[in-house]
């Protein structure tokens, strides 16, 4: 436990000098560029009271869970097809990659024309952005399995679905973990990206937008903080949810044949 | 294909003696609700069926350069209750022979009988121990042992896993997983698995293979041990370990190489516990490495 809060205190080290060096610049000569950090707290606060930052807060969340939920649930399957069948693979891989060379944000101006410049353009970009990763490593999480665990399954005569289920699920899990870290921080970077397409959009960025637009610099800081907070809490949950039980289990040993000793 | 007995007269136990077992008091296994009326293990004639029949198996396999014959017209009983050894070196098709009577190569020519009926699939009958342990890592020792038995009861189970763990000496690691086990342990796990389901043939793939040279001693008496311990046990072990055949054997069958092929049978009738040193432990080593013509004086020719 002490350890951990070493760690922590480490993390923190460089931040915290940060602030305080911030707030010793500003307090001699403040710059409308730079306000001091206790500005943007209580620009925060001041989001908080009046109830503007939870509106904001839920609105991008509602776009931000949605897709991402679209995006994992298809790479995931699509990542356990590719992963457990040759045809399927043979078929959907290389287009799976090709689609992948496209910088996502090529992907706006079609998306625009198609669903406007509303929620679903921005849900179907989010459902992009966290398909791929998620996708390619469920399938590199299928592919790894050794051999040997399957044929233990064959020994003890399990179905076909039964040997997915008890045996190339778990076996893949860590893949599969990975893969949800990738799509979810990568889905929260395209949140905010498609939240710019548009001014008062309703969303986290519009405290990002009010600040450039009234030259309020200490809430563009602010908006900045939020957003990075928020993706580090959500990274944080995640990894929290997958070390639940031996729901992961460690990757390391993967091959017994490396424990021999 | 000669079959020649070597009959050990009268072994005293002493040689190595015994190493300190911390699960010499035999565990009680409770009678399995899986099983069936089994053949009590058979010491001597009267000999009943085979219980494993293998008729002019042959087995080809298409690899980049062509056919490479893996066994040609290979023909074994093995009799209910018996510990038999495949030997041979690399290349000898004894782990494609031990595949195909556990039903993972299901292409061949011939016939494996299990009980008369061809074996087609694996099947609860048979236990396979692969030489790497192949615990699968993300379960705990406890669950890998019970790993076959998910259509029983928990309480059921935990039962059969118990006493499983305890004949492997294993009881204190139920909850461990396997990268914290060491590799003898780690393949005690493996026979305990492959026990639980309560199998009449143990099917072991080089099981000590993987192991430093004194936990592999350690492991052949366990092994002896177990078998023992579970009345009616038939084992097909294949090995290139010649002493390790002849300390654990009732026969041995030679396999050569390229393509494999039975070259002899030798029936081991030493009493058990067999010790190591004893002259006539050698004399069968010595007739096994001449089949292997590892005896014979190299010649030399040296050219000044």
């Amino acid at each position: 436990m002490n350890a951990k809060a070493g760690v922590i205190a480490k993390g923190l080290v460089l931040p915290l000098l940060l602030v305080a060096a911030w707030t010793a610049l500003t307090s001699r000569h403040e710059s409308l560029l730079f306000p001091s950090p206790q500005k943007s707290v209580d620009a925060i606060v001041d989001l908080w009271r009046s109830r503007t930052l939870q509106g904001y807060l839920a609105t991008s969340l509602r776009r931000y869970v949605l897709g991402l939920s679209i995006g994992t649930a298809l790479g995931f399957a699509t990542g356990t097809l590719v992963g457990s069948s040759r045809i399927a693979e043979r078929f959907l891989l290389p287009n799976v990659h090709m689609f992948r060379q496209v910088p996502l944000v090529g992907w706006i101006p079609l998306l625009i024309v198609w669903f406007g410049l509303g929620d679903l353009s921005r849900v179907v970009l989010i459902a992009m952005a966290s398909l791929f990763p998620i996708l390619l490593n469920t399938h590199a999480g299928f592919r790894q399995i050794p051999r040997g665990y399957l044929e233990v399954g064959e020994v003890f005569g399990l179905s076909g679905w039964e040997k997915v289920r008890r045996i190339s699920l778990p076996a893949a899990l860590p893949w599969i973990r990975t893969g949800s870290l990738l799509s979810l921080s990568f889905g929260w970077t395209i949140l905010v990206a498609s939240e710019l397409l548009t001014q008062s959009n309703g969303g986290l960025t519009d405290i990002l937008d009010t600040g450039r637009e009234r030259f309020r610099m200490e809430l563009v800081n602010a908006g900045i903080v939020v957003l990075g907070l928020l993706g580090f809490a959500f990274n944080l949950a995640a990894t929290k949810i997958w070390s639940i039980g031996s729901l992961c289990w460690r990757s390391q040993n993967i091959h017994p044949s490396n424990e021999t000793g | 294909m000669d079959a020649t007995t070597y009959s050990l007269s009268r072994l005293e136990v002493s040689g190595l003696g015994r190493i300190v077992d911390p699960t010499d008091s035999a565990p009680v296994l409770p009678s399995l609700p899986t099983s069936t009326s089994k053949p009590t293990k058979v010491v001597a004639s009267p000999a009943p069926g085979p219980k494993l029949s293998l008729r002019n198996l042959t087995k080809v396999f298409q690899g980049g350069s062509g056919e490479v014959m893996a066994l040609q017209h290979v023909s074994l009983d093995v009799r209910p209750g018996e510990f038999v050894s495949l030997l041979g070196a690399s290349g000898c098709g004894k782990t494609t022979l031990l595949r195909i009577i556990a039903g993972l190569e299901r292409d061949y020519l011939g016939e494996a009988l299990l009980d008369g009926k061809r074996i087609e699939r694996p099947g609860k009958d048979r236990g396979v121990v692969f030489q790497d342990h192949r615990l699968l890592p993300w379960l705990t020792i406890e669950e890998n042992v019970g790993f076959g038995l998910a259509h029983l009861s928990r309480k059921e189970r935990t039962e059969i896993v118990q006493s499983h763990l305890a004949l492997v000496g294993l009881a204190g690691f139920a909850k461990s997983r396997p990268s914290q086990l060491s590799g003898g342990m780690a393949q005690r796990a493996a026979i305990a698995r492959a026990l639980a389901t309560d199998p009449e043939i143990l099917l072991l793939d080089e099981p000590l293979g993987a192991l430093d040279a004194l936990t592999r001693l350690y492991m052949q008496e366990e092994l002896e041990r177990i078998w023992k311990e579970k009345p009616g046990l038939t084992v097909v072990m294949v090995t290139h370990d010649v002493d390790e055949a002849i300390y654990l054997s009732d026969r041995i069958v030679l396999l050569s190489p390229r393509p494999g092929r039975i070259k002899r049978i030798l029936d081991i009738s030493a009493a058990r516990p067999r010790s190591r040193e004893d002259a006539e432990f050698n004399g069968i080593k010595r007739v096994l490495l001449e089949e292997f013509q590892l005896l014979h004086e190299k010649t030399v020719e040296y050219v000044i």
